[in-house]
């Protein structure tokens, strides 16, 4: 199978200020190797720290990677020339966090997906107009012509959302890069936005890129799960896999923090992973979950990095328990 | 023994020419040493609620008005002087939401955790330095913390001192906004496994007020479902969590992605109402499929069922 | 946005009073403008023969009514046609005369004669000047025989014609020597050269005392001032005599100690002011604020670039600098501008800044390049107009600045003295020492005009803060 967009060993290290005169290097992404097929959905789950965000930034060309390559549609992407970076731009799109700030403030909803067509070019004023409110349409945003003279501070969170996802989507895309994009909605509100997207992907054939913290979402709405940790990616796999089958020791124990509306929860302690996530900027040697792995094994975790080992059936998993 | 009893509270708040009624005529109660959760999504008045509690009025603040029984004592009957001196921070504490950034940023932990203790001029040095190392124990943070400024300490470090800070002067009844929103979600577990062991060996009641209903259900004993600036139901958590009978209640709950079912959640369509200008009747009739012709006209009147549940909403009329 | 931003202002009572302040002054502006040729400052106000037959250092004319005893307004004669002309034998008089009425008060402050546009052929005319008093006195004041020609000089010998013969007859010594022989002849007074010198108006205009015989006391009635003006030759002609008696007062604003009449050179300074304040606000705002956006938004290497020149800029004493400029480019004021530009503008720059990073912070402009925005489409289209209220605020309220910094530097004498500026007319006040003579209409007018400017801008601004605060701004809400 083809694949849309290939990550080949991606790493990302910043240079942060310590002090008057020193710097720390900061490696946001370590490492990180990813293969995603055509319409696929593939949700990148860590906690704040894993380098998910930055992953995603690095796909969308908004920073430029330290090493490693990102193949998109059989191109690297890093090596686009300036002027073919516009038609990049065409095929990847991003839906963000918050969508109050990521949407221009004094501009109406029909300036903000006017403005995607002016900057390609596309079509006429009319072709425009025609298109902006298929978008609506397309998002479930009603009644269309009433909407686009609004401006976002008169419409609810979820109805920005879908209007940065209509934005998204108004260049027809191949790719969406999707970070945290029902966080800042209500959790009544979320599945909707979620729905809405896997319609969309299999009525243009997208290929979207889910980005979030929230295992049990990333569980319902994706074809595989990347499990990261401190800019790598520990544990990939289908979703029944990855909950069912945790080979990870991160990742069990990250299953086992989601709560359950089970009121006897509150009579025991919940199983924690002890410790803090780690420093970027001061990593662990070797394995960087040693610290607080219950499975650690002396001599070998905090030394030697693991590498991925591919398991049956689409099953990746970077832990010394199982590379041998 | 009833803690806490609120009896039709309310706060409207004014915003340009619109008067917003957040908190509408809330009423509910409280035994020592128990847990209520206040669960409710953005906009539904659940912070207001809080500062109506303690009184932390904004200065737009209009319509001020119920009973709150502390131990029998009704709180609105105070000045503000006496609320100040008596019940603020000695009976009734407060964690604020996203309390993470309202750390001093140039005063170091043993000093933000002392403030109180050192306001009231009670205290000698040296039973402050005994207080403030029991309170960074009681946190499970390490003593050499308190030397620390806020920018040394991560989020969930930080979310320790503030609980330790709420605790100083020993009071009864500790409300927590949000307390893990900001959280990764294995340190949101670690500090509700704190919380947990806080309310079981200081029998402390806490008032735990968040959006995400599976979290209440690690902690609460109670439950209260806010919507749209009223309570819709409350019960324990049992029954809440478990048989819910309020069709927000029932909605909310499918929406939650479970990790071990298949069943893929559900939604709620549409938005929170507008608060200066609510639907007639009761207040989710827009977004319910299960309204009746009399919901858009009269807001339901609270049904008590014989386990002691309460529910605010007219499908209940037929089975009392 | 500008029309909201308008009513905005204008719904606060700051808003109100600064709005109809500078109105006000633009209109003067406008009318300063068109009263006056643009180089006013050379032609006319530093050109003394503009204002030689001003009264000096003359308070404004509306302030006799609150002295007790005011001396006489100021009367100039412009004298074109003859009263007659005769011809004797060979010799032509030609004969201009003016009569006027004197309250027996104070005498004119000075009397001055000006001669315009001498034409002569050969030999030199002659002007005689007598006063007949109402006394029935008649007296001969001056004789003046007008200058030969130079060697190999062409008839017509034409003179005077861009800068006029004046002779100061209250000044005179050989009017001074008539005096005394009219005192001695008339009224049998002997008075002490010295002091006939200078009282050669109380002599014209009055009598001695009886009983103090060295004083004199005011003549009241009606005088007339002949003027002949012999020549040999019919041809031989003065386009314009001109008898100026000098008041004690003149004017609107009164006048400074080279006779200028400071309300003109006020006036003036209106539009001088506004466009010094708004030119160099403007620039330095544009400046500032591209730098800002640019330093913000690019980060990296430019940012590290522009910050440090605003931190050497910033850091680098102004008022030595300009010294040192004004001594080698001499003082003018483009340099004025120009170095109160350069370092106006790190100021905004750090602001700017600030408020461009912390647009960063949220994802608009993540946002807007993954949609594929060019870089300067980013910059204008969705940075500038968040913080454009912000930086219309911030022009206006450095526009005072500009204008007071002027108003310094003039002051310490590093001004422009071409142009008349507030600054300008405040310095020399105080140089001749008008300050402790107590001419208190050449300094404290000028002051109090740029105080007013300055408010009015400050008021506008304030009447904006409300509008514009940048935290209420950026985050959009």
């Amino acid at each position: 199978m083809s694949s849309i967009l290939r990550v080949e060993d991606l790493k990302i290290y910043y240079k942060a200020r310590k002090g008057i005169f020193g710097s720390v290097q900061i490696k946001a992404v370590d490492g990180v190797s990813l293969n995603v097929g055509y319409g696929e959905t593939i949700a990148i789950v860590g906690e704040s720290g894993s380098g998910k965000t930055t992953l995603g930034k690095a796909i969308l060309k908004l920073l430029d990677p330290t090493s490693g390559r990102i193949i998109f549609d059989d191109q690297d992407i890093n090596l686009i020339r300036t002027s073919d970076v516009k038609k990049f731009r065409l095929q990847v799109q991003g839906v963000f966090q918050d969508p109050y700030s990521s949407m221009n403030a004094f501009m109406s909803v029909k300036q903000i997906l006017n403005e995607p067509l002016a900057i390609h070019n596309i079509g006429n004023k009319q072709e425009r107009e025609q298109r902006i409110l298929e978008a609506l349409t397309d998002v479930n945003l009603f009644p269309a012509d009433e909407i686009i003279q609004k401006y976002p501070h008169m419409l609810s969170g979820g109805q920005r959302q879908r209007i940065g996802l209509a934005r998204a989507l108004i260049l027809r895309p191949k790719l969406i890069i999707a970070d945290e994009p029902v966080s800042m909605i209500d959790a009544s509100s979320r599945a909707e936005i979620l729905y809405l997207m896997r319609e969309l992907q299999s009525k243009f054939n997208i290929t979207f890129l889910f980005i979030t913290h929230d295992i049990a979402t990333a569980r319902h709405f994706s074809d595989k799960i990347a499990v990261m940790y401190a800019g790598n990616i520990v544990e990939y796999g289908s979703p029944q896999t990855i909950i069912n089958n945790p080979l990870h020791p991160y990742t069990q124990a990250l299953i086992k923090s989601v709560p359950s509306t089970n009121p006897i929860n509150r009579l025991r302690m919940r199983e924690v992973i002890p410790g803090e996530p780690p420093s970027p900027s001061n990593p662990p040697t070797g394995c960087k979950f040693h610290p607080r792995c219950p499975s650690f094994i002396s001599g070998t975790c905090e030394s030697i990095e693991p590498i991925s080992v591919r398991l049956d059936n689409d099953h990746q998993i970077s832990c010394h328990l199982w590379t041998d | 023994m009833t803690l806490l009893k609120v009896q039709n509270l309310s706060l409207h708040y004014t915003s340009g020419s619109n008067n917003i009624r957040a908190v509408d005529g809330i009423s509910f109660n409280m035994e020592q040493g128990e847990v209520l959760s206040i669960v409710g999504e953005s906009g539904c008045g659940k912070t207001s609620m809080s500062l109506a509690l303690m009184r932390l009025l904004p200065r737009n603040s209009t319509g001020y008005s119920g009973h709150i029984f502390f131990h029998d004592e009704d709180l609105m009957k105070l000045s503000d002087e006496e609320l100040r001196k008596i019940i603020r921070w000695k009976k009734i504490a407060m964690v604020f939401q996203g309390a993470l950034n309202s750390l001093n940023p140039v005063m170091r932990i043993e000093q933000q955790l002392a403030e109180p203790l050192i306001l009231d001029a009670s205290y000698s040095r040296d039973a402050i330095s005994q207080r403030i190392t029991e309170l960074i124990g009681m946190v499970h943070l390490p003593n050499e913390i308190l030397r620390r400024y806020p920018h040394e300490l991560s989020g969930g470090m930080k979310q320790r001192v503030l609980i330790a800070m709420s605790l100083v002067l020993n009071p009864q009844l500790v409300i927590l906004d949000e307390p893990t929103s900001a959280l990764d979600v294995s340190i949101q577990a670690q500090i509700m496994n704190l919380l947990k062991d806080l309310k079981n060996n200081l029998g402390i009641s806490f008032i735990f007020i968040t959006h995400d209903i599976s979290l209440a259900s690690d902690i609460s004993d109670r439950v209260a479902v806010m919507y749209a600036g009223e309570i819709v139901e409350i019960g324990s958590s049992e029954q809440i969590l478990l048989k819910p009978k309020h069709p927000y209640t029932i909605k909310l709950l499918q929406s939650i992605p479970t990790l071990k079912s298949n069943e893929p959640p559900k939604f709620i369509p549409g938005s929170p109402p507008d608060l200066s200008n609510p639907p007639s009747g009761c207040r989710f009739h827009p977004r319910c499929d299960m309204a009746l012709a009399i919901c858009s006209k009269e807001n339901p009147q609270s049904f008590l069922l014989n386990n002691g549940q309460r529910v605010n909403c007219w499908l209940l009329k037929e089975n009392i | 946005m500008i029309l909201s931003l308008l009513i905005n202002i204008l719904s606060s009572t700051t808003g109100k009073i600064g709005f109809f302040l500078l109105t006000f002054m633009f209109l003067i502006s406008v009318f300063a403008l068109l009263s006056n040729p643009l180089d006013f400052g050379t032609r006319i106000w530093n050109n003394p023969i503009v204002w030689s037959d001003n009264p000096k250092n003359a308070p404004p004319s509306w302030s006799v009514l609150f002295s007790q005893d005011a001396g006489p307004g100021h009367r100039v004669f412009d004298l074109y046609n003859p009263i007659q002309s005769v011809q004797y034998q060979n010799t032509f008089e030609t004969t201009y005369s003016v009569d006027f009425d004197y309250n027996g008060n104070k005498p004119p402050t000075f009397i001055s004669l000006s001669v315009e546009n001498l034409k002569y052929w050969g030999t030199p005319p002659m002007l005689y000047v007598t006063v007949d008093r109402p006394d029935g006195k008649s007296l001969k004041i001056y004789h003046h025989v007008f200058k030969s020609p130079r060697v190999n000089q062409e008839v017509p010998i034409n003179r005077y014609i861009d800068e006029p013969l004046r002779i100061y007859l209250s000044g005179d010594s050989s009017v001074a020597n008539n005096m005394s022989d009219f005192l001695y002849t008339e009224f049998d007074v002997q008075m002490q050269a010295d002091k006939i010198a200078g009282n050669i108006q109380n002599i014209i205009f009055g009598v001695p005392n009886i009983y103090e015989k060295d004083d004199l006391n005011g003549l009241e009635g009606r005088y007339k001032f002949t003027l002949l003006f012999v020549s040999k030759n019919k041809l031989d002609s003065v386009d314009h005599l001109r008898l100026v008696m000098g008041g004690s007062h003149y004017g609107l604003m009164g006048t400074d100690s080279i006779g200028r009449d400071l309300a003109r050179g006020l006036i003036f300074g209106f539009p001088v002011a506004l466009t010094i304040g708004l030119l160099t606000s403007i620039l330095t705002t544009a400046i500032g604020t591209m730098a800002g956006i640019l330093s913000g938004y690019s980060g990296g290497k430019t940012d590290i670039v522009i910050q440090r020149s605003c931190d050497i800029l910033s850091n680098i004493p102004l008022l030595p600098l300009l010294l040192f400029l004004a001594f080698i480019l001499g003082q003018k004021l483009w340099v004025v501008m120009v170095v109160m530009i350069a370092f106006g503008w790190p100021g905004l720059t750090i602001i700017i800044r600030s408020m461009v990073l912390q647009l960063r912070s949220g994802n608009l402009i993540e946002a807007s390049i993954s949609i594929g925005a060019s870089k300067w489409y980013i910059m204008t289209r969705h940075i500038f107009p968040q913080i454009a209220p912000f930086v219309i605020a911030q022009m206006i309220f450095f526009t005072p600045a500009a204008i007071l910094a002027e108003a310094g530097l003039s002051f310490l004498g590093l001004g422009d003295p071409s142009i008349p500026t507030w600054g300008q007319i405040l310095d020399q006040g105080f140089r001749t020492g008008a300050v402790y003579i107590g001419y208190w209409w050449w300094v404290i007018p000028p002051g109090v005009l740029i105080v007013i400017t300055a408010l009015a801008f400050v008021l506008l601004a304030l009447a904006m803060e409300r509008v514009v605060d940048p935290r209420l701004r950026i985050s959009g809400r």
